[in-house]
């Protein structure tokens, strides 16, 4: 089989993006003095800022590429949907309703390890109850009817905890965390992420060869051998555990899931199996770049993460729908 | 396994029953044409046959592992949509490299599939640009490279051109004649008796008959099937 490698630019642009990332904030990093001061073992403003700051936000955004873009890629080849990403299954919107759930009865001040672990419980319920209600079917409409259900409950759920909320500043802080942000990325927060969110991608990657028989729909892919049923299993644990784990963290972050898996298919010609092993490459690159941007642009407070992604997002999303679909 | 072993096959949703305890076994070598009229549930059926839906029963092939099962039996639904527009050869690819012995195998696999379903000018094609009959035939290439002993199909006549339905007709005979199992649904009477060494009926969910002598389609004969 003949493997066409993607193009040079992009392992140049992800080069860029991280050496852009390390450095950009509002503390300017003197370079010569970190090395000096790394190599002597001193605790320094340049290596706290770098060591606490800087690299542990870089990482968390290239760890939600991960998560997002396996998550999307994974699902909307399973789902045969180009639609299909982790917050329209209902995922992304019950990892939130789990950590606004432990935000608004304040566990988070007792400890932040409720957070995740609010996220990923309510998630998981998501998914368990997707498998649960699909367990049966081979028929992918069910499972996005069921995901499109959960979403909205979860968003409904959401919206109460808020209303009757009588603390102005807890609500203030939740709907902020809500739209998502990676400005506060600490090292412990990466440790709170990390197990999470790889062994959910390294699921959802363990299923990558058999997605490739889904291209005429799950029956065809069950009659050549694959199981269907574990599969299905495999990506919908996979994708609540990656995306329950870096929700949790930075909050909702849209568009990455469903944009990335369809920018990497024209240059792998649609194959479903390569989609899925590139687009957590391209998810990360489009994280570091919007998390780049929202540190260059001069706003006086930060813009939120998930809101520059949608914006950039949407428009382009629509472009590649389009080129696509449009004629 | 030699033969498909389907005993009291019966499929019900909710209340509604669409199949009624049929049975019959399908030998290596022949070719079977399951005709009936629309909603008598021929696809139900081959589907239920092969475990792809809920069934009770028995049926030797559907209690078959996913992998055991897809190399004894490859399967040919009707595509209505593309969803991954992939290329023609790469399609046949995915299928082929998984049950051929090796790459030159899975080679020489997908050129012979693409001659006998007489695709091999759509090989670097994407399947959106295929027209529906063109389609159908990629399909039943892609179920070719699996190597299997028997192929099912659902109305794999239904979208074809004359000169497309002859090449299909040809290749179940020939399939037939290297001992592989063949059975399909079709409305194409002509072409069943042409294409068919037996023949099975289904009206509303149960067996009308079975048969493996030559059949003619008669005008009572076809009272009999469709009303």
């Amino acid at each position: 089989m003949m493997i066409r490698p993607l193009p040079l630019w992009l392992y140049a642009a992800a080069f860029a993006l991280i050496a852009l990332s390390v450095s950009l904030g509002p503390y300017k990093i003197d370079w010569a003095q970190l090395a000096f001061d790394v190599a002597r073992n001193n605790q320094t403003i340049d290596t706290i800022v770098f060591f606490e700051l800087r690299i542990p936000r870089t990482i968390m955004c290239i760890l939600t590429g991960i998560a997002l873009g396996t998550g999307g890629a994974a699902l909307q080849t399973l789902l045969r949907n180009p639609l299909a990403e982790p917050s329209i299954i209902g995922i992304s919107s019950s990892a939130a309703l789990g950590a606004v759930l432990v935000m608004s009865f304040q566990l988070h001040l007792v400890s932040l390890f409720f957070m995740p672990v609010g996220a990923i419980i309510f998630s998981m319920a998501a998914a368990t109850l997707l498998v649960f209600i699909s367990r049966t079917s081979h028929d992918h409409v069910t499972i996005l009817l069921v995901g499109v259900g959960i979403s909205l409950l979860s968003g409904a759920a959401t919206s109460f905890l808020l209303s009757i909320s009588d603390n102005p500043y807890a609500v203030n802080e939740i709907v902020f965390w809500m739209l998502g942000s990676l400005s506060n990325v600490s090292n412990d927060d990466l440790l709170l992420a990390v197990p999470f969110a790889l062994s959910g991608a390294v699921i959802m990657l363990s299923t990558a060869n058999a997605q490739n028989y889904f291209v005429f729909g799950g029956e065809v892919a069950a009659s050549s051998g694959i199981n269907v049923k574990t599969l299905r299993a495999k990506v919908i644990l996979g994708a609540s555990l990656a995306v329950g784990g870096v929700t949790a963290i930075i909050g909702m972050v849209g568009f990455i899931g469903l944009l990335s898996p369809h920018l990497v298919r024209p240059f792998v010609g649609n194959e479903p199996r390569r989609t899925l092993i590139w687009s957590p490459v391209v998810a990360s690159l489009l994280v570091l770049a919007a998390d780049i941007a929202i540190r260059l642009l001069p706003t006086t407070n930060e813009l939120r993460l998930g809101v520059v992604t949608t914006l950039i997002g949407a428009p382009l999303f629509l472009y590649v729908v389009f080129k696509r679909f449009g004629h | 396994m030699d033969h498909i072993d389907v005993k009291n096959l019966s499929v019900r949703i909710n209340d509604y029953v669409i199949l009624k305890s049929v049975s019959f076994v399908v030998n290596k070598g022949q070719c079977v044409g399951l005709i009936g009229k629309n909603g008598a549930g021929k696809t139900t059926l081959l589907r239920a046959m092969q475990g792809l839906s809920r069934y009770s029963g028995v049926s030797n092939i559907a209690a078959l592992s996913y992998e055991d099962r897809a190399r004894l039996v490859a399967w040919v639904p009707q595509i209505h949509d593309i969803v991954w527009d992939v290329k023609v050869k790469k399609l046949l690819e995915f299928t082929a490299l998984k049950f051929c012995r090796n790459a030159e195998h899975a080679e020489q696999t997908i050129s012979t599939s693409l001659a006998s379903t007489n695709t091999v000018q759509l090989a670097e094609k994407n399947l959106s640009t295929l027209s529906s009959g063109e389609l159908a035939l990629v399909n039943v290439a892609r179920a070719l490279c699996q190597n299997s002993d028997f192929i099912l199909m659902d109305e794999p006549l239904a979208n074809l051109d004359p000169r497309q339905k002859s090449t299909l007709i040809l290749l179940m005979k020939t399939l037939t004649n290297q001992n592989k199992g063949i059975m399909f649904t079709s409305h194409d009477m002509p072409a069943v008796e042409t294409a068919c060494d037996r023949i099975i009926a289904l009206k509303h969910g149960a067996l009308l008959f079975d048969e493996t002598h030559r059949i003619t389609f008669t005008e009572t004969r076809n009272q009999e099937i469709f009303d």
